[in-house]
């Protein structure tokens, strides 16, 4: 995590940083529409924050970002022992549990600061690792469970979570498109994926 | 206008089951990833940063 330790400061992404730094190119159109248009307007409807890691030596450069906001897991269900008896009964009993998480909305690099000479590891994972430890921190305020990523369906991000431990929510692309109300017909164009921090240990 | 960013849907059926075994797996290895050395450098990011 050297190099954003080192080398950048992380600071809230809003229109002063629009406005007073480069564009910020992620290499990827969607994701730079979003930076570009977007976070002000979801941070204003306290939908979402967006923070950004600029670079030292040149602060109007930013080299990461990420938009984040409170959600939670919430499974309802009927547990296999009390099927068969609640089935003949009405009105039905569920269980629901409804476990806290953050939501990364977005997250990018910019293309040119993807790998840093002389770094162990890359400037993703070490956004990541900072993001992950940022919920385990002591310091945090509320309970967080999970991490969820709203990732593009793409093979470069899926591949990116992946690595980074990430799972999908969902088994499928099927059930995914069921579950969110979108028809057969139309494409995913982003997956739900998670990470339990309860595995992370601090000290 | 961007893609919208996602809501996380209620986890329902199969869907629920198969998150309820994950997060169990998971809780049996609660802890069993030293994550000191990113969370101290966390902490410094922090302490740095401008928010």
């Amino acid at each position: 995590m050297g190099f954003l330790l080192e080398s950048c400061t992380l600071k809230p992404y809003n229109q002063e940083i629009i406005d007073s730094c480069q564009p910020f190119d992620c290499d990827h159109p969607d994701l730079n529409d979003f930076f570009r248009n977007d976070v002000e307007n979801y941070s204003a409807e306290l939908l979402g924050k967006t923070y950004c890691f600029t670079l030292d030596e040149d602060p109007s450069i930013i080299v990461c970002a990420f938009t984040i906001s409170n959600d939670s897991i919430k499974t309802t269900h009927l547990p296999n022992s009390r099927k068969k008896k609640v089935i003949r009964e009405i009105p039905r009993e569920k269980h629901m549990r409804s476990y806290p998480a953050v939501l990364i909305g977005r997250l990018g690099v910019h293309k040119d600061y993807r790998n840093v000479e002389g770094e162990e590891d890359n400037t993703g994972k070490q956004l990541m690792d900072f993001i992950k430890s940022w919920f385990i921190d002591g310091a945090n305020k509320t309970g967080c469970r999970f991490i969820v990523v709203d990732s593009y369906n793409e093979p470069r991000a899926l591949r990116y979570y992946a690595k980074n431990g990430f799972e999908s929510l969902f088994s499928t692309e099927e059930q995914e498109r069921e579950f969110t109300g979108l028809p057969d017909e139309v494409k995913l164009s982003t997956r739900l994926l998670f990470f339990d921090l309860i595995v992370l240990a601090k000290e | 206008m961007a893609i919208a960013i996602k809501s996380i849907p209620v986890l329902k059926d199969k869907a629920a089951a198969h998150f309820t075994v994950k997060i169990a797996e998971n809780s049996a290895k609660k802890s069993s990833i030293d994550f000191s050395k990113q969370t101290s450098v966390a902490s410094k990011i922090l302490a740095k940063a401008k928010l």
